[in-house]
């Protein structure tokens, strides 16, 4: 193993692989700051060059490439609260208010140590998880991921806001709108008035574009403001509070990076629970709950630890069994395969030196990129500063394109206008947008859990030893602070009397 | 002064409608020379990353080279490759429109006769058909079903669908008509690794898929093929044996047997849109009959495939092949839905 290891350096550190990765660190982190547009768009350009390559120099080229985009893409959604990459949307409900505050460096500082932290140490955990990751994903089956995304959909009780049924209304308006679209397990086409547009469903991309970017911009500009912030803190010491933000909340940290990295490691649930999931937890978990959604730096650190954490989980799957949880991975799976490496378990025995070459990669590359983004930052917190006449249209323009790229669908315009006037009554009425995207990403998965457990098990799925484990943890993790209140109040009476 | 300047019009009108009417019209410019310098629109019908995809960005990349034309690719595999489909369909004769289509989604289309397919299968304009990927029936390789048998005597079996009208489903329902078997195929997996686990944890026994797309999980030693979907057994995996060899089949079950080694079998359909020219047509054709003697290309092809690709048929021959498949369409058609009806969860 030692000479593996060895091995895997050597190779890493020769001149022209470093010089690889290092270009693939650059065009990445541009790709995450451009809005909307993420590796699933990007990748396919980059496959039909890497035919010709060395298998080491294409899988260094695209795993540098992939490991950083997550890593900028927490930037525009602070800064500008439009959401490089669609998992990335979770780090706006903050990071945009911090920015507003005049902190986007220190919130850059955070989301880019966090991100970079996170991408980091599953590198470490990957070798010793080999061995778990079968039996895990082998363990959850139908029944199980029902329940896990039930825990989920639980999240939305932390993510109301200020009313309770006002938060619902959204969570529940989320999940009405993630069930437009031909249902792929009955065949029924529901709410798509006959149009192919709505075939798929709506799209995450410009409903996130529209709820929380534009209605943003539109929210500001009817206020009379003239720039997102109008003194923004521009030095690096301002970043480098962010990134001792993260040791401050070192347990909130390290809890969402092993969260997204579970998360990414189980096939099928896709990248963007991770971010949500670990902003609901870190919301329901903190001792001042209320201070999020308004520019609180936990509300920025976990899920940017979830965003490259799940990744590296996801990889991991990808390389040591052969399975691509997410259509990103996907294209990781073909480009092993075009340059003549079978990822899968004889990947980690016979191809051992090239997997160790790629883990510590994605952990360089997060690196490179991390540091990159850091002295960055001071000047891109500039942008916050800016007036709206100027702003505006580059704004509007830059994301309608990425949309337009993502989508492929002028349509989609529409869509973000529409999801802009939504979300700016939200914003105004006081009903949480969080909640909305939440139900609106987890309603599908749900449904189609469910009814494949109710297929496969019956309707008293829940009942197999482990999902009824899990409701039950999931009952008890629910009513622990009114638990720990009665108990507290009990022990304040015992003391009394 | 004026009178003469009334002269000169009149002459310079006369040579105008002298030139317009008397000379020949501008005549097209020959294809080889049309394409060069223009745009080739290249929708991939298939998501990135798939097989189809691979297939289709080396064809789409020497396709640029033989018409000196830039060839975009664009994936618009929205609505299962309809998206796709429909807008090759739609778009002007003029073949700078082409793509890449599953035969089994495009055709299957048609068979269920899916509102949203808008277009008609014979109107389109075929280049090339890239590969012949029979359909296999997988199971688990520890599992209890290692036979025929072993499917005959089993209840209320399970197998794996994707899409309630994709292929994977159809293959399934297919196996369980050609078998006789007590099961029902349960639809909704989004992904081939979800079915290959599916099967791992025995919540499903086995489904239909061709072997590019469960390469992965045949590799990871999750799935293995039982028998060929086929009246033949695939040179890819001579070991395999054809499901004629494992039953008898009437004359009905055989002709369904034979239309997933014809029209529903997993080849990449290269098309242009309907009404091209047919000089442009059948510059295209010739381009790409080229290409599947040169041997480069032949390597890549191999390369993104991960095997020896053995199959190209031309666009003519695809174009007679997708004819006789229309003739057909209506007797399929009620086999399909009959099927779906009973044996679709």
């Amino acid at each position: 193993m030692l000479e593996a290891y060895g091995t895997a350096i050597a190779t890493l550190f020769q001149p022209i692989n470093l010089l690889i990765l290092f270009a693939a660190v650059i065009v990445g982190l541009i790709v995450g700051v451009i809005p909307a547009i993420g590796g699933l768009a990007t990748l396919p350009l980059i496959l039909p060059f890497i035919f010709r390559m060395p298998a080491e120099i294409a899988l260094i080229l695209i795993v540098g490439f992939h490991a950083v985009i997550f890593t900028s893409s927490g930037m525009t959604s602070i800064l500008l609260n439009i959401p490089g990459t669609a998992p990335s949307a979770a780090t706006m409900v903050d990071g945009f208010p911090m920015t507003q505050r005049g902190e986007g460096g220190r919130a850059i500082g955070a989301a880019v140590t966090s991100s970079m932290a996170g991408g980091v140490l599953p590198v470490f955990l990957a070798l010793a998880m080999v061995p778990l990751v079968l039996p895990l994903i082998i363990a959850l089956g139908q029944p199980e991921m029902a329940i896990m995304i039930l825990l989920g959909i639980s999240f939305l009780a932390a993510l109301t806001g200020g009313s309770i049924t006002k938060g619902l209304m959204a969570g529940m308006l989320g999940l009405l709108l993630s069930f437009i679209g031909y249902h792929a397990i009955t065949g029924v086409h529901r709410f798509d008035f006959g149009t192919i547009f709505l075939y798929d469903g709506i799209e995450l991309v410009p409903l996130v574009l529209g709820l929380f970017g534009l209605s943003e911009l539109f929210y500001l500009i009817m206020k009379g403001e003239t720039a997102i912030a109008q003194k923004a803190i521009t030095k690096l010491s301002g970043v480098m509070e962010g990134a001792k933000d993260v040791w401050r909340h070192r347990w909130l940290w390290f809890r969402s990076t092993i969260i997204g990295y579970v998360i990414g490691i189980i096939p099928g649930i896709g990248a963007e629970v991770a971010n949500w999931v670990c902003y609901g937890q870190a919301k329901q978990t903190s001792k001042h709950p209320e201070k999020f959604g308004h520019g609180a730096v936990e509300g920025v650190i976990a899920p940017e630890a979830a965003d490259n954490a799940k990744e590296a989980g996801a990889m991991l799957t990808t390389m040591a069994l052969g399975i691509p949880g997410s259509s990103v991975m996907a294209l990781f799976l073909a480009a092993f395969l075009m340059v003549g490496v079978t990822p899968g378990p004889a990947m980690m025995v016979e191809h051992l030196p090239l997997a160790l070459t790629l883990l510590l990669g994605i952990a360089l590359a997060n690196i490179i990129g991390g540091v990159i983004c850091l002295f960055a930052a001071p000047q891109l917190a500039r942008v916050a500063s800016v007036h709206f006449d100027f702003l505006f249209p580059v704004i509007l323009i830059v994301a309608l394109i990425g949309v337009y790229v993502a989508t492929l669908s002028p349509m989609n315009f529409i869509t973000v206008l529409a999801f802009g006037i939504l979300g700016l009554a939200m914003k105004v009425y006081g009903y949480s947008r969080p909640a909305l995207i939440l139900g609106f990403v987890l309603g599908g998965l749900l449904e189609r859990y469910s009814l494949l457990s109710i297929k496969i098990y019956g309707p008293l799925f829940f009942l197999r030893p482990i999902p009824l484990t899990m409701l039950i943890v999931m009952a008890l993790l629910l009513s622990y602070p009114y638990l720990k209140r009665g108990i507290s109040n009990l022990r304040g009476r015992l003391s009394g009397t | 002064m004026i009178k003469k300047f009334g002269i000169a019009a009149g002459v310079v009108l006369l040579a105008v409608i002298i030139a317009a009417t008397g000379c020949p019209p501008q005549a097209e410019p020959a294809p080889a020379d049309f394409y060069k310098g223009k745009t080739i629109d290249f929708v991939v019908a298939q998501s990135p990353g798939s097989a189809i995809d691979l297939i289709s960005r080396v064809v789409a990349s020497h396709l640029g080279s033989g018409t000196g034309a830039s060839v975009i690719v664009a994936n618009r595999e929205g609505a299962g490759g309809l998206e796709g489909m429909n807008y090759v369909y739609k778009a002007g004769p003029d073949g700078l429109t082409m793509g890449t289509v599953a035969s089994s989604k495009f055709v299957g289309n048609r068979v269920l006769n899916d509102p949203a397919a808008v277009y008609e299968i014979e109107k389109f304009s075929y280049i090339i058909s890239i590969d012949r990927q029979s359909y296999y029936f997988f199971v688990s390789p520890e599992g209890p079903y290692q036979s025929v048998v072993d499917l005959q005597a089993g209840k209320d079996l399970k197998l794996g669908g994707g899409s309630p009208s994709g292929s994977v489903c159809l293959g399934g329902l297919t196996v369980i008509k050609l078998l006789g078997l007590e099961a029902e195929v349960i639809t909704g997996f989004g992904s081939e690794s979800d079915r290959a686990l599916a099967v791992e944890r025995g919540e499903v026994i086995g489904y239909c898929l061709n072997m590019p797309n469960a390469r992965a999980s045949v590799e990871a030693g999750m799935v293995k093929p039982m028998f060929v979907l086929a009246t033949e057994r695939d040179p890819l995996t001579p070991d395999v044996p054809a499901i004629t060899e494992l039953v008898e089949l009437d004359v009905e079950d055989l002709a369904l047997a034979r239309l997933w080694e014809t029209a529903l079998a997993g080849s990449t359909l290269c098309i242009a849109s309907p009404g091209i020219a047919e000089d442009r047509l059948a510059f295209l054709r010739d381009i790409a009959e080229k290409l599947t003697q040169d041997e480069g290309f032949r390597a890549e092809i191999n390369t993104v495939s991960g095997y020896e690709v053995q199959s190209y048929v031309t666009g003519e021959e695809l174009a007679a092949a997708m004819l006789d498949t229309v003739a057909n369409l209506d007797d399929f058609q009620a086999i399909f839905i009959e099927l779906i009806e009973k044996y679709r969860a």
